[in-house]
């Protein structure tokens, strides 16, 4: 027997069965077969579905998996760390003809991957309230002062409201989940800001001023050009506003200062 | 490093560590022999995962039970994936580490099941040296855990007791005597699964699992169990278990769920009725001790 055959014949149904296998005289190896087939096929179907909890319930269970089994049988995995399968999802769904009524399923996906990811990077000590107060008390030091940015932290654009809808379907009951999307135009364009903080993964919808301000600080910026940009680009951006809930929700490490970080 | 392997689990019955039972555990603190992880749930980098694991582990015995080196495979093994398990085995310390008897990755595809392989002298080296590999990146001796199989080879040589047999002489590691496999395989070849496992190197075991299984059967009608983990141990599990339990002396014992998993309660309800067996098992080999006295 060679592995070759086995798992040419695990992925394709219609395949014939591999040479060398037996089983019980009389019994049907076919679907001793099939057990491991099905065994393949139904465990990395739920990996997408775990991976992917609000792409499920947008377009059903049914319609998932069908859609889950596509991809898999095009993108089989290929390392054995379950929780990182599915990373070329969003791609694949953008692709996929019968997604194409749920336009905006492609970027939940992708928020999503993001969401996962941003669960399971690194641990890294937020900035402490004295290294914000030394800065502070220096105005030019602050106006130089380059952040850093939590390794949770990411930013998606979007020409559908995914922001919105994922904080949307975070709710217990299926009511208050009904209640809450009853508030979404799903075609309202929106710019998703990912991050960790604490245990927990915040998904946040940002205004244009305010994803221009975090790129700029992202692209190693300082405080003081990072304002000027955001402000140049939207009048009604509220630097007080965002800085403090990214305080807040712990998406700074720190800032650079003599090439270390504070 | 061939050395002969102590298993090191306390002799009671563990439970697998379920996320959604993790904060429950954390505030009752119930009286378990030990937890049981998957190592592939936990080579991220860091976050809740790794937060949560690190409070059960201060508290408890670990056992780290690996689902994807495909020790059993025509590959070389990933080294990538053993830098990984090696990184989390200096992490948490575990008390054991145990894989399968089986491959899952191909060609550099990963197939996400346990999959099965002839019983052949060019296996058997095969799984040797990786085993030997593992011993070696690992710095310690590993449980080899029987598998679940619907299907045979007609290449095999040697029967799975005598394969594995061979495998622990060579390599020195230990056995992880999945009960409800051995149980399930047996009823699908049509064997006594009584008879394959008084064949087991009983000797080497240095953990049990138990687990359920579906009865179904084939289109001509032959019984065909499947090894789904989504259920209670079977009444003739338990039984195998109690006659496995007379042959080795106390245990280390797993009830292993995987899915359909219920409340932290119903798994720790068969724990308890695992601990039983062990108790009983444990007086018998008193009473032997005395006789032999």
């Amino acid at each position: 027997m060679k592995s070759h055959h086995f798992s040419t014949a695990l992925l394709d149904a219609s395949s014939a069965l591999p040479e060398g296998i037996t089983s019980i005289i009389g019994s049907d190896t076919n679907a001793r077969f099939d057990v491991y087939r099905n065994n393949v096929m139904v465990s990395l179907i739920k990996v997408l579905q775990n991976n992917y909890p609000v792409v499920t319930t947008l377009v059903g269970e049914d319609f998932f998996r069908a859609m889950a089994k596509a991809f898999a049988l095009a993108n089989p995995p290929r390392s054995p760390v379950m929780n990182a399968y599915g990373d070329q999802f969003a791609q694949f769904i953008l692709k996929f003809a019968p997604a194409e009524s749920v336009p905006y399923l492609a970027d939940m996906a992708r928020l999503e991957w993001q969401c996962r990811v941003a669960g399971e990077v690194a641990d890294r000590s937020t900035m402490n309230l004295e290294a914000v107060n030394t800065l502070l008390a220096s105005p030019e030091a602050l106006a130089a002062s380059r952040w850093q940015f939590h390794p949770s932290v990411s930013l998606i654009d979007s020409q559908y409201a995914i922001a919105s809808l994922w904080l949307a379907h975070q709710h217990e009951s299926e009511l208050e989940i009904a209640q809450a999307l009853a508030k979404v135009n799903p075609y309202q364009a929106e710019i998703a800001l990912i991050l960790r903080y604490d245990l927990n993964v915040v998904v946040k919808s940002l205004q244009t001023g305010e994803r221009i301000f975090i790129q700029a600080l992202m692209s190693s910026h300082s405080l003081e050009e990072a304002l000027k940009i955001a402000n140049r680009e939207d009048a009604n951006f509220d630097f007080i506003l965002l800085m403090g809930d990214l305080f807040s929700n712990g998406a700074f490490i720190g800032y650079l200062q003599n090439g270390g970080l504070k | 490093m061939q050395e002969i392997f102590h298993a090191s689990l306390p002799r009671r019955a563990g439970i697998g560590l379920k996320p959604e039972h993790v904060r429950d555990i954390l505030q009752t603190q119930p009286d378990i022999g030990f937890f049981e992880i998957h190592a592939e749930n936990y080579m991220m980098a860091g976050g809740p995962m790794h937060h949560f694991l690190s409070l059960i582990r201060a508290e408890y015995p670990l056992s780290l039970h690996g689902v994807g080196l495909s020790i059993g495979g025509e590959d070389e093994l990933d080294r990538i994936h053993l830098t990984r398990l090696k990184t989390l085995i200096d992490r948490y310390q575990p008390e054991s580490f145990s894989e399968h008897l089986a491959w899952s990755s191909h060609d550099g595809t990963y197939y996400n099941d346990l999959l099965p392989l002839p019983y052949t002298q060019e296996t058997l080296d095969r799984v040797c040296a990786h085993i030997d590999q593992v011993q070696d990146v690992l710095k310690r001796s590993i449980l080899l855990e029987n598998p679940a199989t619907y299907l045979e080879f007609s290449a095999s040589e040697m029967d799975e007791a005598q394969f594995i047999t061979h495998i622990i002489q060579r390599t020195g590691c230990g056995l992880l005597l999945d009960i409800n496999n051995l149980y399930v395989s047996g009823v699908n070849h049509g064997r006594n699964p009584s008879m394959i496992l008084e064949a087991m190197p009983l000797d080497h075991v240095g953990e049990m699992h138990l687990a359920g299984h579906t009865v179904d059967s084939d289109s001509k009608g032959f019984p065909l169990l499947i090894d789904s983990h989504d259920g209670a141990v079977t009444h003739a599990v338990w039984l195998l278990y109690e006659q496995a339990l007379s042959l080795t002396g106390r245990q280390a014992t797993l009830i292993e769920r995987d899915h359909a998993i219920p409340a932290l309660e119903v798994l720790l309800a068969e724990a308890e009725r695992a601990e039983n067996y062990l108790a009983i098992s444990q007086k018998r080999d008193c009473l032997k001790s005395k006789e032999t006295a």
